[in-house]
């Protein structure tokens, strides 16, 4: 079969022929029986090729479904994988949210005072601040609730003791010491902000959140973003 | 799913297949689990039924069989599944009746019906027996619907003069297949 008369059997079954063509292609059929016959096979050959496209289309869909199964497993366990990392976020603003809830993590920290400063030029003050800067509060505690004992209404002696009593978790004898520290003394500020957290874990909220609510409202205060910090927790 | 019916309807006409995997990612579980519930067949049986459908509705398209639609997408190819999973029950129970009514007799209408099959089933494995590009190019042509440009640009042609060359070649070569095979007696 020539190439014009192949060319010529695919435009009438595509039927891509004018209406003159395709009424001529139709005479010669009728008058020709070696092309009737070629016209035939071609529509056999297209319904075979049509079969085995559908053949490849079903497999291909087989091979698509695996790849929907694997697809669907990893969007799993993407979806697992979310799931666990939500569940460990929470954990973590739950755990973070209690461990917040204790008083003792709004302490704040204070350094001590240098060695050079007029007080201490009493030995054992020196020590106790030693002691007290090395985090040995067993010890410093003592010597100074001693050096009290000496002198009764030193500031500096009432806020380091305090700070001692408080870590040593005698809450109490913290308070007791803080709140004879006057308003005029340099460790006021520092004071009133310990002594809401030193309430707080004596169990009196109220006088917890006075305090705190009366440092937030003081732009001056040293411990103002402390306080802010700590009566969150109490939303 | 936001493809309008007449949309994918063309789309298969054009000799798409990505449409044909779209529509089966789309229904095939609620296909399946429908199939389930209602027909009482497995996991697998559902899904080859499925696969089906989809190759159903190609068929029906490209053969003009179907040319638009009253219903959606959905419905007709869930129909198709239903119809699919009915006919195999039906048929199940005609076997078996049929083996127990089995007479030896000749039946011209079945004869012919199953010489055609064979027919075609052979023209098929001598197709796929072809190498590449020829499958493709005659599939392109042939199943797909594609133009001369088309299948140029797909095989990577210079252009449409060259496909149809090869075309061509491809056809002659497949057509002498068949000629020496045993189907020219048959075929003549």
């Amino acid at each position: 079969m020539k190439m014009d008369e192949s060319e010529l059997i695919d435009k009438f079954l595509r039927g891509e022929l004018t209406e003159e063509e395709n009424q001529d292609f139709l005479k010669e059929i009728e008058a020709n029986a070696e092309l009737k016959k070629k016209l035939s096979l071609r529509k056999i050959v297209m319904e075979a090729i049509g079969l085995a496209y559908a053949d490849k289309l079903k497999n291909s869909l087989v091979e698509f479904d695996k790849l929907l199964n694997r697809k669907r497993r990893f969007e799993f366990s993407w979806k697992m994988a979310a799931v666990f990392a939500v569940f460990i976020v929470t954990v973590s603003i739950v755990y973070f949210n209690v461990k917040n809830t204790n008083p003792y993590d709004f302490d704040v920290a204070e350094p001590g005072l240098p060695n050079e400063m007029g007080i201490s030029k009493n030995l054992e003050f020196t020590r106790a601040m030693n002691d007290y800067k090395a985090g040995d509060l067993k010890l410093a505690a003592p010597v100074l609730n001693y050096l009290l004992t000496q002198n009764p209404k030193n500031d500096t002696l009432l806020y380091f003791s305090g700070i001692c009593e408080f870590r040593n978790h005698n809450t109490a004898e913290a308070i007791r010491n803080w709140n004879q520290i006057n308003s005029q003394s340099v460790f006021s500020n520092k004071v009133e902000y310990r002594l809401a957290i030193a309430y707080w874990v004596d169990g009196e909220p109220e006088k917890t959140q006075e305090l705190l609510k009366k440092i937030k409202a003081n732009k001056n205060h040293p411990y103002q973003k402390e306080a802010i910090k700590a009566l969150r927790t109490f939303d | 799913m936001t493809l309008e019916t007449s949309a994918i309807i063309e789309a298969i006409k054009a000799g798409s297949e990505k449409i044909l995997f779209k529509l089966y990612e789309s229904y095939r579980d609620e296909f399946v689990s429908w199939a389930i519930r209602n027909h009482q067949v497995s996991i697998e049986e559902a899904k080859d039924v499925f696969q089906e459908s989809v190759v159903g509705l190609y068929k029906n398209v490209k053969t003009g069989k179907v040319d638009s639609l009253e219903v959606s997408i959905k419905t007709y190819l869930f129909s198709i599944g239903r119809n699919i999973i009915l006919n195999s029950i039906k048929r199940k129970g005609i076997e078996a009746k049929a083996y127990e009514n089995f007479k030896e007799g000749h039946d011209n209408a079945i004869h012919e019906q199953h010489e055609q099959e064979h027919i075609l089933n052979l023209v098929k494995r001598l197709y796929e027996a072809m190498g590449s590009p020829c499958k493709e190019i005659l599939e392109m042509y042939y199943e797909r619907g594609f133009d001369m440009d088309s299948v140029a640009l797909n095989v990577g042609y210079k252009n449409a003069d060259v496909a149809k060359k090869k075309k061509y070649e491809c056809l002659k070569a497949l057509e002498e297949r068949i000629n020496m095979s045993k189907l020219k007696d048959i075929l003549n």
